[in-house]
Order: structure tokens, then C-alpha cells, then sequence
């Protein structure tokens, strides 16, 4: 009888061999299937082959390479895709800023050759409202390029909770498996794995597999995503700093929503968000906004000085957005703190954002610009004012101030928002000095004059920090396409040694079918020649 | 090394992707004629760029205002010509009316010629531009800078300022006169034969001068 029955463990194995490979071939384009191989062992005493079960072809070491390697790839695809298009706004230099800064100039120069002609006059109004209106929405692209960051944030967030909620979900359903079975289902930890190469795509996770076959997921503050059956949400939340500021919340166990720093996430879609955001996007609109300022400061001066075709006193020229302060949310005190432009130590101006804390210890104040890092200290003076970096901060009432109190001052963020020319009438532009006079051009040639002059931040001309705001931008788009391409490649690599190791090649399948039709064609045989045998012996007389 | 069906593909598409990529940009370039298109092509070529074209911009200013500064010299100078014409055909009845055989009606005429040449020049010296700016009253362009009083003297109501342009990043050059300096600075306004001609003279030279080459700058 063990004839039969070694040629049918043959049959079964053959069989189960048949099925694998079909399988294997079927899901040859499905993404995150491993090659599945066949694992025989011959049974005890020679009774034939025993099919202990299917491997799935997994090399966990590999796959979190190829994570990791992906999460970064992720991160700066974004990052490049959102550079991109302020790389693109700066792109034709026919609209840009610089064309519409020189041609205001021009048409001073004009006001300046004849100062009482009303038609040069309309043209110094007519460029200031065109330049103005060209900031205006450089910086509005700039704030809609935010408020639909901040929506795609909010999407991120959804898609990680989503996924960490299936990876929860299978973590349960694996254990269990693994706990009536030995085994888990192949399909159930590919279904897992992808999960894991999805979520490292969105946002970059540190993966440790636990005994029961469960996975722990954690960021790199060590914060965990997903713990066995359990998944933390996140959330986005304005910022305690800046309530203007989208930041990730995390829901830990207790139920409160903590605010966690961008700097966690480093990886995938959404680590490249943030990063976009706090290098590049607000940098930019400091800078525009700095740009503003400057301009707009240091025409008013002139132009206030001057007197216009009636008479008068020339009063300013443009209007600006002006600096915000922003009460960290978490402040003790209770002080109302207000910040304004300092005309007077204009040229100090940066394009940073500063953090103010107070430490009542000393009674003064910890001034950090935020780009650089550096700090300094300060108390106030007798009128309850900070003067630092080209604003004046005042303090409603000092005795409200707790220890530790913080402050965001943004000088300049919102500055090119509100730049418009606030001159209507010809008349009123100030051509002359003091003297006066419809003739007198002196004063439009202190408005010419000022655009060879450093007055953004007391170092560049005003073409010179849009020349710079030209390349900071075009570099950094560089520099981000290089790293993509160095990465993307790095990425294709491990995919492609990921692929060596579980990935179908349909030739070899086909040749896996052959052999395994042959093998069962043998082992069909065998049954017959034992049926043949059997026959022979039961004819025997 | 193992090759997976799907990496067969995957590879070759990438490389596909890529050079198509690299002949989308080569074409781009040659339908915009450009080399660097957006700043990353290439960074500091394109903040070079704005500054090259902000000196542009600076010079072709420059150049329209040396247009304008030309123009404004060569309207004076051809009203300062009629003048002088004006005090050549003064200083001949001049010396027409030293001729002792004249008579009373020769000598009336003459004063009613010299009355109407007195009358030329108080007109040039109220010259405009085209756009009724009054070319020698200093800052003072809105109204005449001569008024004849009630006794019949003529005042100068200008100022003693001269307007100047900026001709270049380092000079400023005057583009005008002002009523003081071109009439009345040899003395009381009227006409003193040779010795006014002469400075007059002397003056043009030097307005040539300036025309030229830019003698007044800061």
C-alpha cells in the first residue's frame, strides 16, 4: 500500500506546487506580493514528501532599506514638486519684481526731468500701483501656495491614520492567525508589509517586529504610531507659537492632543511638507516681505520729506503690512504685547522671525532669530520697549509678564500682503525739497537716487536682494532636484535588489510549470505502476 | 542577480521616463531660446541675470534723461539766439542813432524799433517749452518770471534755483537757467551794448561747454 500512498504525497506536493507557481504567475504585477516558493521535505522511513508549507520570499532587512530609502525620496519628490512652482513664479523675468522696481525708478527719473508735467507725474502713480500690485500677489501666490499646504497636511494626516488604523487591524488578525495555525497567512503579511511601504512613502516610521509577529510602529521621537492592536491618531492643530501655523498634534493615550515639532518628521510626503514650509516657504515670504519693507520704508523717508505741487508736505508713498506678534498659547502671563515697525534702525531689518522669551529671574528678555539660532538678550527701557531687528515690541504692562512667556514676532511675513501705493493724486507727489517750487525736482532726484542705495539690510540694493531672493530660490530648487535624483536612484537600486529577491519572473514560472506538470505526471505513474503490480500479484494463480 | 519580470519593465521605462525627460528640457530651451529658464537651470547664472538687466534698465534711464537734459539745452539755447539776435539788431540802431544828420522822425523810429526789440526780449525771456513751462523762472515754471509793473519796470519773479538731472550714477548735471543768471546779471535789465553782448556771449560758451561734456556735477 505505501506505493499509493508515496505517490500520492507526489500528487499533493505536485499539485500544491502547481498552485504555487500559478499563483505566483497571476499576481506577477501586484503590488507588494512576494514570490512564494514551495517548501517540501522528504517524511520519515521513505513514505514519501511532505509539503510543510508555502515560504513567502521576505527579507525584512531589505524592505525597511527600501523604506527608509523610499520615505526620503518621498519627502523630497514633494519638496521639489512644491519648490518647483515658486522656482516657476520666478521664472519669467519679464513680470517678476526687478522689470517693475526699474521701471518706477524710470518714471521717477521722468518726474525728475519735468517735475510739473502732470502726464510724468500719473506715470510715477501708475508704476507705483502696478509695482505695488505685482508684490501684493507674489505674496499672494506665495499665501495660497500655505492655506493649500496646510489642506494637504490635513490629508496626510488622514491617509496615516487610515493606514496605521489596517495595520493595527492586521497586526490583531496575525497574531491570532499565528496563534492557531503557527502561521500566518502569506497574503495577510504582504497585505502588512505594503501597509508599512505606503505608510514610510507619507511619513518616515522606525518598525520593530515583536514575538507575537505583531509590528510596533514609532516616529523618531519614539512616539508610537501603532502599537499591536492599538493606533495613536494624529491630528493637525495650530501651532502654540503661531496659530497661523499648521502643526501635527498627536493623540496620546490619555486622550490630549500634543503639538509635536516639525522637526520629527523628516520623511515622506508629509515630512517633506514641513520641511518645504519652514526652509523655503516662509524664508521666501520674509524675504519678499523684507524686500517690501525696505522699499517702502525708505521711498516714504524721501518722499516725506519733500514737498508736492500744492505745497504741502510730502506725506508716505506706500502702506505696508505690518509686523505680527503672536502669544505663545501656553503663556502664564497675562501681558499684551504689540510690535512695530523702527524706521529709525530700518537697515537692521532681516527676513527672520524672532522668538522673545521672558525671564523673570533676570528681568530681561532672550531675543532668538529663528533662521540663524543666534540670541541675544535684552531688557526693557523706560518705555516698556524692545527694539531689535528693525521693530519695536512695547509691553502693555510688564508686571503681567510670567517667567517663560513667549513670543513670535514676524517682522515681515505678511509686509508684501499689504504694500500698495497710497498716492492718487498727481499733485500730491513730492517732487520738490523744502524750497518748493512746480520746477523744483530735487526731491525727485533723492527718490532716483535711492535705487543704487544698500537699504536692505543696510547691505543690498533693492534689485540686489531680489537678485538674491532669485538664486536663494533657484539654488534651492537645485539642490533639492540633485538630491531627488541621487535618492530616486538609491531607491530604484534597493527596489531593484528587493525585486531580485521577491519578485516573480514569469520565464522561470513557466518553467516551474513545466517541471512541476512532469513531477506529476511521475508521480501519477507511480500510482499506476503500483496499481499495475497490485494487478499483477492479485492475477497471479 | 535574479531580474523580476516587473523590474525588466520597470527599468527600461525608468530609462525611457528619463531621456525623455532630458529631450523635453533641450526642447524647451530651443522653443524658449533660453539656456537657463527657470533660476534652478542654473542659480547664480539667473541672479546674474537680473542684475545685468537692472544695469540695463539704469542705462537706458540714464540715456533718456540725457535725451531730456538735450532737449531742455537746445530749447534754451535757441531762445538765448533770438536774444542775441535781438541785441546785435539793438546795438546797430544804436549805433544808427549816433548819426547827428538823423532827424526827430528818423530818431522816433528807431526808438519805436528798439521799443519793439525791448519787447522781443521781455518775450524770450518768458519763453515756455511746449507745455507752457516758463524756461527761466528757476523752480518757479507756472508763471511768466518777468511781469511788467505798474510804472512799467520789469520785475523778475523767479527764484535763483537751476534744476539739474541725473545724467550718469555719479554726475548731476543743470539742465536750465534761471531768469537772474542769463538777464540780469550784468547789472539792471536793459542792454549794454558791447559789454552785455560780450558776457552773453561768454555764457553761451560755456553752455556749450556744459552741453558737451558736463561741466557742473556733485
Amino acid at each position: 500500500m505505501s506505493i499509493f500512498s508515496i505517490g500520492l504525497s507526489g500528487l499533493n506536493a505536485a499539485s500544491a506546487a502547481f498552485n504555487t507557481a500559478s499563483n505566483n504567475i497571476s499576481n506577477v504585477y501586484t503590488p507588494g506580493y512576494n514570490r512564494q516558493v514551495l517548501d517540501l521535505a522528504e517524511l520519515p522511513a521513505a513514505q514519501g514528501v511532505d509539503v510543510q508549507g508555502i515560504q513567502r520570499q521576505f527579507d525584512s532587512y531589505i524592505a525597511q532599506q527600501l523604506n527608509n530609502a523610499n520615505s526620503k525620496t518621498s519627502a523630497l519628490d514633494t519638496y521639489q514638486t512644491q519648490v518647483s512652482q515658486i522656482d516657476n513664479l520666478l521664472a519669467d523675468q519679464d513680470s517678476g519684481l526687478a522689470p517693475l522696481m526699474q521701471k518706477f525708478f524710470s518714471s521717477v527719473s521722468d518726474l525728475a526731468s519735468s517735475p510739473s508735467d502732470p502726464a510724468a507725474r500719473q506715470g510715477v502713480i501708475g508704476t507705483a500701483d502696478t509695482l505695488s500690485a505685482q508684490f501684493r500677489s507674489f505674496d499672494s501666490y506665495l499665501s495660497d501656495m500655505a492655506s493649500g499646504l496646510d489642506g494637504q497636511l490635513q490629508d496626510e494626516v488622514t491617509q496615516i491614520n487610515n493606514t496605521a488604523k489596517q495595520i493595527a487591524g492586521l497586526n490583531t488578525q496575525i497574531a491570532l492567525a499565528k496563534a492557531k495555525q503557527g502561521q500566518a497567512p502569506n497574503s495577510l503579511l504582504d497585505q502588512r508589509d505594503q501597509l508599512v511601504a505606503d505608510l514610510s512613502k507619507r511619513v518616515n516610521v522606525r518598525v520593530s517586529q515583536q514575538d507575537s509577529g505583531s509590528y510596533n510602529i514609532s516616529f523618531g521621537n519614539g512616539q508610537p504610531l501603532v502599537s499591536g492592536g492599538k493606533q495613536f491618531d494624529l491630528a493637525t492643530m495650530p501651532s502654540a507659537a503661531d496659530p497661523t501655523r499648521t502643526s501635527i498634534g498627536y493623540r496620546d493615550a490619555a486622550g490630549n492632543l500634543v503639538e509635536m515639532q516639525d522637526s520629527t518628521f523628516s520623511g515622506g510626503t508629509l515630512g517633506g511638507l514641513l520641511t518645504f514650509r519652514d526652509e523655503t516657504l516662509n524664508p521666501t515670504r520674509n524675504k519678499l516681505g523684507q524686500l517690501a519693507v525696505s522699499f517702502a520704508e525708505g521711498i516714504n523717508a524721501v518722499h516725506s520729506a519733500g514737498v508736492d505741487l500744492n505745497g504741502d508736505a510730502g506725506g508716505n508713498m506706500f502702506a505696508l503690512g505690518q509686523p505680527m506678534l503672536y502669544a505663545n498659547s501656553r503663556n502664564a502671563g497675562t501681558a499684551t504685547l504689540s510690535v512695530a515697525f523702527d524706521p529709525a534702525n530700518a537697515s537692521q531689518l532681516t527676513a527672520s522671525d524672532y522668538d522673545v522669551r521672558y525671564d523673570a529671574a533676570s528681568g530681561g528678555f532672550k531675543i532668538t532669530r529663528i533662521d540663524t539660532g543666534e540670541s541675544t538678550t535684552a531688557t526693557l527701557d523706560a518705555s516698556n520697549q524692545l527694539s531689535f531687528g528693525g521693530v519695536k515690541v512695547t509691553v502693555d504692562d510688564p508686571t503681567k509678564l510670567a517667567d517663560g512667556d513667549r513670543f513670535q514676532v514676524q517682522p515681515t511675513r505678511i509686509a508684501a500682503a499689504g504694500f500698495q501705493n497710497i498716492i492718487g493724486d498727481p499733485a500730491k507727489i513730492a517732487a520738490a525739497d523744502t524750497t518748493g517750487g512746480s520746477g523744483n525736482n530735487k526731491n525727485a532726484l533723492a527718490l532716483e537716487n535711492l535705487q543704487t542705495q544698500s537699504l536692505v539690510g543696510g547691505t543690498a540694493s533693492f534689485n540686489q536682494a531680489y537678485a538674491s531672493l532669485v538664486g536663494d530660490v533657484g539654488n534651492r530648487t537645485n539642490i533639492v532636484q540633485v538630491n531627488l535624483k541621487a535618492q530616486q536612484s538609491l531607491s530604484d537600486q534597493l527596489t531593484d535588489v528587493q525585486q531580485s529577491q521577491s519578485g516573480v519572473n514569469l520565464d522561470e514560472e513557466a518553467a516551474n510549470l513545466i517541471r512541476y506538470q512532469q513531477y506529476y505526471q511521475a508521480n501519477a505513474k507511480v500510482i499506476q505502476t503500483g496499481s499495475t503490480i497490485l494487478d499483477a500479484i492479485l492475477g497471479l494463480r | 542577480m535574479r531580474i523580476s519580470t516587473q523590474t525588466l519593465y520597470a527599468q527600461s521605462m525608468r530609462s525611457m521616463n528619463q531621456q525623455q525627460a532630458d529631450l523635453s528640457h533641450v526642447g524647451q530651451q530651443i522653443a524658449s531660446g533660453q539656456r537657463v529658464m527657470r533660476p534652478s537651470d542654473d542659480p547664480q547664472a539667473a541672479s546674474r541675470a537680473v542684475q545685468v538687466s537692472q544695469a540695463q534698465a539704469i542705462t537706458s534711464q540714464y540715456t533718456d534723461s540725457r535725451v531730456s537734459a538735450r532737449n531742455a539745452l537746445s530749447m534754451e539755447e535757441s531762445v538765448l539766439n533770438s536774444v542775441g539776435d535781438a541785441v546785435t539788431s539793438a546795438k546797430t540802431l544804436m549805433l544808427e542813432a549816433a548819426n547827428g544828420t538823423l532827424t526827430d522822425a528818423d530818431r522816433a523810429s528807431i526808438a519805436s524799433q528798439l521799443q519793439g526789440i525791448y519787447q522781443t526780449v521781455i518775450g524770450q525771456a518768458n519763453a515756455t517749452d511746449g507745455n507752457g513751462r516758463y524756461l527761466f523762472g528757476g523752480y518757479q515754471d507756472k508763471s511768466a518770471p518777468f511781469v511788467t509793473d505798474a510804472s512799467g519796470n520789469v520785475q523778475y519773479v523767479g527764484d535763483t534755483n537751476t534744476r539739474q538731472q541725473q545724467i550718469d550714477a555719479s554726475r548731476l548735471m543743470s539742465v536750465d537757467d534761471n531768469g537772474v543768471s542769463v538777464f540780469q546779471s550784468a547789472g539792471r535789465i536793459g542792454f549794454h551794448g558791447c559789454r552785455g553782448q560780450k558776457r552773453w556771449h561768454r555764457q553761451r560758451g560755456q553752455r556749450h561747454h556744459q552741453g558737451a561734456g558736463g561741466r557742473r556735477h556733485q
